[in-house]
């Protein structure tokens, strides 16, 4: 598991690769709670992720009805095989906007 | 399994066997000395429960039966249940020494005991069950899920799973069951709910906070579908619903699941589960489910735009709330409804000359009961409009945009209930249309600005009840028809007589004339050449009626009255001769007898005079061709049908009846004048009337004689 | 990518008819004879699924179970518990450990794959 923001003007865009299972669960919350709202909109790309399970995809879930809640954009930008998989799934490709 | 692999593990089943039963023989060997050695007990116990295992899993039925036996007495010893004793480690060893010939037996492809091991097999294990409880037979080898069950054909199950919070950590992902419940059939719809997700800050990412509702179409059966979940079973809340379970279910899943009901409520309507009317009946007691279906939920059969590859298992899902029945076989089941009524009537008949009481009693509850299941057989085929107006959301915002226009749809009237096969019939007149009206009947958004109305236009659907039939409108608020361009055309196909001027009513008719169409270019929407006559010759066959009105600038509505053929009306009835008609109720304005007078000149015209307006009149006595002989009084019974007043002469009037439309058989289905028939209490049939068609033949007649 | 599935079993004819079954259902397979083994072999590769017998020399199932629950990279490994229905103290005392997967013994290998295709994504 990665997870690296990166901020452009009121734009921060966090990349998630690697694994995105319950055993990274507890370290990609806190970098999404570090960075999710550090501007005024966010990115998400999660073109590099290999692998993801329910936790992980909670997460997503989480992200978006945070972001919802605050009023804030949360874009998806990019998503990978496995993302769009679990997403398909649990019919929450909508919601979460991939 | 292949034969080949099974050999390599039978080897070494018997192998690892003879190892056991050795370390068997030697625990007890050693125990004879010292009882007491618990880890040689145990030792002893595992060797038995190992051997019986793996004979199992292999498929060693007589060892495995055995050994059970053994292990049971065994386990009692270990748990100190029962000593153990000299007279028991003596046992132990004879069934050590039996369960080597068991296994050898196995080893040598045998499957049935030779007489003299067979007997030896059921003296010690008697000899066993000596050690046991009575209420405890040794060695019942549970298969788990191979019943398979009533085979039951595919319906669509309700699946509804709330996963405990602990799932994750114990290492179970949800993802794995539904992947696992796909596989037991298919799975229509399936709805994520994460209502129960708390905030950033208290959301644990190593609870699980989904849940799911979930339609499955399958053919397994309950115990199958839920074994599915038998690993997160205790923690998870779980709900299985079998097909065709109607709306209890559903409303305790709602009462009983912490989610937000409004918005479970609005997952189980839109998964197909339960239909909003349905479930806001059974949920009475907590109001506030929003009535109108968002646009966006209502469900499309042929969506145009690409977007509708999420939509097909909705859309499946709702049809399949439904079941489709034959309707010869609906047919069938309300003409045997009919006999029952008839027989039922000769009983009440019989009771009452018979003057028995109880009698009497008895068949005026059949009778009544007779009557609420033929009601309820009418209603199996009734069936709100709404689901047929719904889909023309999308097809108004499809169509509209790919024309540049902005048009919007209005619904109203959807809870209207028709006959269900009407329903169907009447899709694809529907679909012309609206087609038409947003193809030709409403202006460009310019065009509507330039003179001064909204840009954008709206498309109105509307369905009611009157009389004995149902009217749809369909509405538009565009330019309206062209008169101009309708009279020329109409000239050029020789339709009209040059230097004739047409009523209104007349001119806007000829729109429904085979290869007539006043737009200048068949667009690829419209156009087609399907025009207006196909239209008007569907809603014929439905025994229907068309007719457009016209507002020059304005809008144009197209109206379809169609007869409810299977429906309870209340009817008048009246007599001719010895047969009986029943006309709707609502129609009947006023009775009059026929005066003298006006009988006498009835021969010559087809009129009355009424309070000073002139009534036309049609005697149904001559309409159907009835012969027989002239009553000395006749009554006239004044109609209203679309506005327009007519008197039907008949020979008694005979009161207001509450009555079931029966569909006429092939043989009549095109007699004009009769809509259908009803079976009377005492089982003789009386026709319907069309009034509607009567009073138009009425009208064609006067024509031609004027 | 196959997933690995560990056969934990001190009965080498059950460690073989399973292995067998899921090695022909495309799954890759690591086999320990005891929960200490199992423990040992343990070393940092992915592995999917446990399948662990209850009652075992050295180490048995349940102490097995609390050891892989601290164990790094494997706490959230599901395991189907291999039981005998004489055995239902011993399933208490299994479920306060955190199982929750069992099967019975005797089972036939297609009532472990059914098992396993519960708990595991293809």
């Amino acid at each position: 598991m990665s997870v690296s923001a990166e901020r452009n003007g009121g734009t921060v865009r966090i990349r998630i690769g690697g694994a995105m299972t319950i055993y990274d669960a507890a370290g990609i919350k806190k970098n999404l709670e570090a960075h999710l709202f550090s501007a005024d909109e966010a990115e998400m790309d999660l073109s590099e992720v290999s692998e993801i399970d329910t936790a992980g995809l909670q997460l997503l879930i989480l992200a978006k009805k945070e972001s919802l809640n605050a009023r804030r954009r949360l874009m998806f930008i990019a998503s990978s095989a496995a993302v769009d998989g679990l997403a398909a799934l649990y019919g929450v490709k909508e919601f979460i906007g991939l | 399994m292949l034969d080949k692999d099974l050999e390599g593990v039978k080897k070494t089943f018997v192998q690892e066997s003879h190892e056991l039963l050795e370390a068997m023989e030697e625990a007890l060997l050693a125990l004879e000395k010292d009882p007491g050695d618990a880890d040689t007990v145990n030792a002893l116990f595992r060797a038995a429960h190992t051997i019986k295992g793996s004979s199992g899993v292999l498929g060693a039925e007589k060892a495995e039966k055995f050994t059970h036996a053994v292990e049971n007495v065994l386990m009692r010893i270990r748990d100190g249940e029962i000593p153990l004793t000299d007279a028991i480690i003596g046992v132990m060893l004879e069934c050590r020494d039996h369960m080597l010939s068991l296994v050898d037996l196995f080893d040598e492809g045998k499957d049935e005991l030779p007489g003299s091991l067979a007997a030896r097999d059921s003296l010690l294990t008697e000899r066993l069950n000596a050690f046991l409880p009575a209420s405890k037979p040794g060695g019942e080898a549970n298969g788990g899920n191979g019943e398979a069950g009533a085979a039951a054909a595919a319906g669509e199950w309700h699946v509804s799973v709330r996963f405990g919070r602990d799932v994750l950590r114990h290492g179970m992902d949800p993802a794995s069951f539904i992947n696992y419940l796909s596989r037991l059939g298919e799975i229509t719809s399936l709805t994520a709910v994460h209502d129960a997700m708390p905030s950033f800050e208290e959301m644990d990412p190593e609870s699980c906070y989904l849940g799911f509702e979930i339609r499955l179409r399958t053919k397994v059966n309950q115990k199958t579908i839920e074994d599915a979940f038998e690993f997160v079973r205790e923690e998870s809340a779980l709900a299985v619903i079998p097909p065709g379970s109607g709306v209890g279910p559903y409303a305790e899943l709602i009462k009983a699941l912490p989610d937000d009901p409004e918005k479970l409520g609005e997952i189980l309507v839109s998964c197909g589960a339960v239909s909003r009317k349905e479930l806001e009946q059974a949920m009475s007691a907590r109001p506030g489910l929003p009535c109108e279906a968002p646009p966006e939920k209502a469900a499309f059969e042929r969506g145009a735009s690409g977007d509708a590859s999420n939509k097909p298992g909705k859309a499946r899902a709702r049809e399949s709330r439904t079941m489709r029945i034959d309707a010869d076989k609906l047919d069938a089941l309300i003409n045997l409804v009919g006999e029952l009524v008839s027989a039922g009537a000769n009983i009440d008949e019989h009771s009452r000359r018979l003057r028995d009481g109880w009698l009497l009693e008895s068949s005026s509850i059949m009778s009544r009961l007779v009557e609420e299941i033929r009601e309820s057989a009418m209603r199996l085929r009734m069936a709100p409009i709404g689901e047929a107006f719904n889909r023309f959301h999308r097809v108004v915002r499809d169509i509209s945009r790919a024309l540049g226009k902005d048009i919007g749809l209005s619904i109203s009237g959807g809870e209207t209930e028709l006959d269900k096969t009407v329903i169907e019939k009447i899709n694809d007149p529907l679909m012309h249309l609206v087609r038409n009206a947003i193809d030709h009947g409403i202006e460009m958004p310019e065009a509507r600005a330039a003179a001064g109305k909204a840009a954008k236009g709206t498309v109105r659907l509307n369905a009611f009840h009157d009389a004995a039939g149902i009217t749809i409108e369909i509405t538009d608020d565009g330019r309206g028809l062209d008169r101009k361009k309708i009279l020329e055309k109409a000239a050029r196909l020789g339709l009209l007589n040059p230097g004739r001027n047409p009523s209104e009513s007349e001119l806007l008719g000829l729109i429904f004339e085979p290869g007539f169409s006043t737009a200048d270019e068949i667009t690829k929407l419209s156009g087609r050449g399907v025009g207006m006559d196909v239209v008007k010759k569907n809603v014929e066959e439905l025994r229907g009626t068309i007719a457009v009105e016209s507002r020059e600038g304005a809008g144009a509505t197209v109206r379809i009255r169609l007869p409810l053929t299977l429906a309870i009306i209340d009817g008048f009835m009246v007599g001719i001769n010895s047969s009986h008609y029943i006309i709707p109720l609502d129609m009947v304005v006023e009775c009059v007898e026929l005066g003298e007078a006006d009988r006498r000149a009835s021969d010559r015209r087809r009129y009355v005079n009424l309070r000073g307006a002139t009534l036309p009149y049609v005697r149904l006595r001559d309409f159907f061709n009835d012969h027989g002989n002239r009553p000395p009084f006749e009554n006239i019974v004044v109609v209203d049908c679309g506005g327009q007043k007519t008197g039907l002469v008949v020979d008694e009037l005979l009161g207001e009846v509450q009555t079931v439309i029966k569909p006429l058989g092939r043989v009549y289905s095109n007699v004009r004048g009769i809509s259908g028939a009803t079976i009377m209490g005492t089982g003789k049939v009386a026709l319907i009337l069309d009034v509607a068609g009567l009073v138009q033949s009425v009208e064609r007649a006067g024509a031609l004689t004027a | 990518m196959a997933k690995t599935i560990m056969v934990v079993d001190d009965s080498a004819s059950i460690r073989q008819v399973m292995g067998l079954t899921l090695k022909k259902s495309g799954y890759d397979v690591i086999e320990a004879t005891d929960g200490r083994d199992a423990l040992s072999k343990l070393t940092g590769q992915k592995i999917n699924l446990i399948v662990c017998d209850l009652n075992m020399p050295n180490m048995d199932g349940i102490t097995f179970l609390k050891s892989l629950k601290s164990t790094d990279g494997y706490r959230f490994t599901p395991v189907v518990m291999l039981t005998t229905e004489s055995q239902e103290s011993k399933k208490q005392e299994g479920k306060a450990a955190g199982a929750r997967a069992w099967v019975v013994k005797p089972f036939k290998p297609e009532q472990m794959l059914d098992a396993v295709s519960k708990l595991m994504m293809p």
